[in-house]
């Protein structure tokens, strides 16, 4: 028997149906009286905050025996709901009640943080169309509004670092001078061992948490506005999903330091061998001291599924940024070519033509 | 062991004086043997203060090598004599055993200006030195004055020395000498020594005429066939009378001296070519070479408006496919073809391959360019991508550097071998020209020579 888990259920308190967070209104809404209120007008009483042990969950996540997944029991249909270790908000699939549930999200699992949605579904047609106006090279039937399936907004979990990197780099440079001697040009050039301290400071460079998104998707996403981040708020969560972080900032700092390394030593280059003809790095080594907070983020995320094949697609659920693969029809992208190609010789022989006529 | 020590350094010391002195002693003999060598006694004493004369009664054939016969000095002299009258310019001929340690050109500028020799206040004139001594044997020619100096130009001395050459190795030193003095007077009178027959003199005013049987197709050597001379001359007649505008196409010898312009421009009005009042015409000339010939096209009178640039360039890369191959025939042939399409219809044809390179270059930068447009719209499909730097986190005025070593380590050094392009002037088969050099007396001169 699986064990009942803590929820939290936002209810209308004029009809009772269930609320959820209108990214247009930045309120509370009820769907069936439109009652709306802040987001801050009552504290919301959340059920339990027990401590979350990280390596249990992780270990319940990985066990794929279906009597160690969690069951959530629907209050207003009571129905039992099976949601994945790392999801902290859903829908119940029978009666649409929005359930969050908060001991997912509590103590230590807390967020820190929140950026809301502040694109409608409603819109993500439209920015789709947008985004593959100008796809010269997509197949012509590829994209109706129809066929976005499975659309979802979710909040996923990044860690957000900020920090210093701090380290001495080496480099060899050298510099160049020339002169004639006779029918000889001698170049003089002296070598040089260069020693650098850098220190490079960055903030809120985010990395996706959940080992089940795509990361170069979720890349390709930035920038979130970080300005726009309010305190964590489960109010948030409703009629949207939410994971919360499977990897922890330690498994992910790698990918963040690596990221500031990369902009650090270029920045070094570009600014440490000023007088130089030519430097290459030899060594050394930057030292990162950062802090990292848990946030979350709105994306969307929905497939179309076209000639058989899924291509997946995220939107930035703060700035309205499309971002996925597209298909490149063979068809399509022969005729441009060629369309391009016979323009071009076409001006070229037209000239070739003028030019034999009006140049004697 | 101190004084054999001191010995050994004294001794060495002393060796070593003693063959600085005899170094010393052969340096001062060599230079004494040179100074003092035996002049001849036309030699004046000072020759840096000489005062120059003219003594018209001077032999003009000195032959102390005595390698002429009686018989070649006295022609040589007639001859001489002759050219003396008319051009009023000296002419030269001097042999010897030896240049008594001078270089040759410089012995015979000397010759020349210390015997009375060079007519007016410049001394004009042509000498021409035969060194007869062993290990110094050769031939130099050396004129004086503006107007010879001005006519003694590269070519020419190339040219004369290269026919000189012939004679002096073979030992024909007359006849040598004899067709030098031939050459010498004609480049006076014609500025080239080998300026055919019919070349008018230096200076003379050509008046335009017009002669309808001189031949349209002419050659100074024996490169086409009669066939090939018949056809062509066909094809010249045809299109000169339907267009109304004389051709010639003339395979031409361009003597050394004159300018291949100045060479046709002469020939063709000398001769009678060009229609109407404008002596309006288009010459061919092609100059055959070893293994290749150079050509030049050139218009006169209303012609001049048959090609255009660019049509003119268009003729000159049709005819060099032709004749960088020695091609003459096939050449001339192209070239009526061209000249006909340009009277016809103001252009010189293009040709199907020429066409067929445009159109294939076309194509080739036609997709090139349509590759980088599907490469860039290719790319606009898959922007999805792991972000690999962080810039937009950077905090801007956060970047710190401090430099804490600048160790230099050593230099290195790389020649690279770029020589200055300098002007060079050719001579033939070994012979040395000299624009302006200085006989003993300081007096300038033109020359050059060969050894044989």
């Amino acid at each position: 028997m699986s064990k009942e888990q803590k929820i939290v259920e936002q209810k209308c308190p004029q009809c009772g149906s269930p609320m959820y967070f209108d990214p247009q209104k930045k309120r509370i809404v009820c769907d069936h009286c439109k009652y709306s209120e802040d987001i801050f007008a009552n504290d919301v009483t959340e059920v339990g905050f027990e401590g979350f042990d990280f390596k249990s969950l992780n270990k319940q996540a990985t066990d794929d025996s279906a009597e160690n997944l969690p069951i959530y029991i629907c209050q207003s249909c009571g129905a039992e709901v099976i949601a994945p270790p790392e999801q902290v908000a859903l829908t119940c699939p029978y009666c649409r009640n929005n359930i969050v549930l908060s001991d997912k999200i509590s103590g230590k699992m807390r967020p820190e943080g929140i950026i809301p949605f502040k694109v409608s579904s409603e819109e993500l047609p439209a920015a789709m169309t947008e985004y593959y106006k100008n796809k010269k090279l997509l197949p012509k039937d590829f994209f109706s509004a129809s066929r976005m399936e499975k659309i979802t907004g979710v909040y996923v979990p990044f860690w957000i670092f900020s920090g210093e990197l701090r380290g001495s780099l080496r480099y060899n440079a050298t510099k160049t001078n020339s002169h004639r001697s006779g029918d000889y040009v001698v170049t003089n050039t002296d070598h040089y061992r260069l020693v650098r301290d850098v220190s490079v400071s960055f903030a809120d460079l985010p990395v996706d948490a959940s080992g089940k998104i795509d990361d170069a998707l979720m890349d390709s996403l930035e920038p979130f506005d970080m300005k726009e981040e309010v305190p964590f708020d489960i109010r948030y969560l409703a009629g949207f999903t939410a994971d919360r972080f499977d990897q922890g900032s330690v498994e992910i700092a790698p990918r963040a330091i690596k990221r500031m390394k990369a902009t650090a030593e270029k920045e070094a280059q570009s600014n440490a061998v000023i007088g130089y003809a030519t430097s290459k790095q030899t060594g050394g080594e930057l030292k990162a001291n950062v802090k990292a907070r848990y946030i979350l983020l709105p994306v969307y995320t929905f497939d179309i599924s076209h000639r058989g094949e899924a291509y997946h697609f995220a939107v930035n659920g703060q700035t309205g940024k499309v971002m996925g693969n597209l298909p490149i029809d063979k068809g399509v992208k022969a005729a441009y070519f060629y369309k391009r190609a016979g323009i071009v010789a076409g001006i070229m022989m037209a000239w070739s033509i003028v030019k034999y006529f009006i140049w004697r | 062991m101190f004084k054999k020590k001191i010995f050994t350094l004294v001794l060495t010391l002393a060796i070593g004086l003693t063959i600085a002195d005899l170094s010393g002693i052969a340096v001062y003999a060599e230079e004494s043997t040179a100074d003092t060598a035996a002049k001849p006694d036309w030699y004046p004493a000072d020759p840096k203060n000489f005062t120059f004369f003219h003594d018209e009664n001077a032999p003009r054939v000195v032959d102390d090598a005595d390698i002429f016969t009686d018989a070649e000095e006295i022609a040589m002299e007639e001859r001489i004599t002759e050219l003396r009258n008319e051009l009023k310019k000296d002419i030269v001929v001097f042999t010897d055993k030896s240049s008594y340690g001078l270089d040759r050109s410089v012995y015979c500028a000397d010759f020349y200006d210390f015997n009375g020799y060079g007519y007016g206040s410049e001394r004009e004139g042509y000498c021409l030195f035969i060194c007869m001594e062993e290990g110094n044997r050769g031939f130099w020619t050396c004129s004086t004055g503006t107007e010879s100096r001005s006519i003694h130009t590269e070519r020419v001395a190339n040219a004369l020395d290269d026919v000189l050459y012939e004679y002096m190795k073979d030992a024909k030193y007359g006849e040598g000498a004899l067709d030098w003095i031939e050459n010498i007077g004609t480049l006076y009178h014609k500025g080239s020594p080998f300026a055919p027959d019919w070349y008018p003199e230096r200076g003379t005013e050509l008046k335009l005429h017009h002669d309808p049987n001189v031949l349209r197709v002419f050659q100074d050597y024996d490169i086409l066939s009669d066939e090939e001379l018949d056809e062509l001359s066909d094809r010249v007649y045809a299109i000169s009378s339907k267009y109304d505008t004389d051709i010639l196409i003339y395979i031409a010898y361009c003597p050394a001296g004159l300018s291949r312009d100045e060479y046709i421009d002469t020939f063709y009005k000398y001769w009678g070519y060009g229609f109407g009042n404008d002596y309006r015409g288009v010459v061919l000339a092609i100059f055959p070479l070893e293994d290749y010939s150079q050509f030049d096209v050139y218009t006169y009178g209303a012609s001049d408006e048959i090609f255009g640039n660019t049509g003119y360039t268009r003729l000159c890369d049709h005819l060099s496919d032709e004749f960088n191959d020695a091609h003459d025939y096939e050449g001339a042939v192209r070239f009526l073809k061209d000249l006909e399409h340009a009277l016809k219809t103001g252009r010189v044809a293009r040709t199907m391959g020429s066409w067929g390179g445009s159109l294939i270059w076309a194509l080739v930068v036609g997709a090139f360019i349509g590759w980088i447009f599907v490469s860039s719209a290719a790319s606009k499909m898959k922007p999805v991508h792991p972000e690999e730097n962080a810039n937009m986190y950077m905090l801007k005025d956060s970047v710190r550097i401090d430099r804490i070593a600048d160790n230099y380590v050593g230099t290195t050094t790389s020649k690279k071998y770029d020589p200055i392009q300098r002007s060079s002037s050719s001579s033939s088969g070994g012979s040395s020209y000299r624009s302006s050099y200085s006989g003993s007396s300081g007096s300038s001169h033109t020359g050059s020579g060969r050894s044989f």
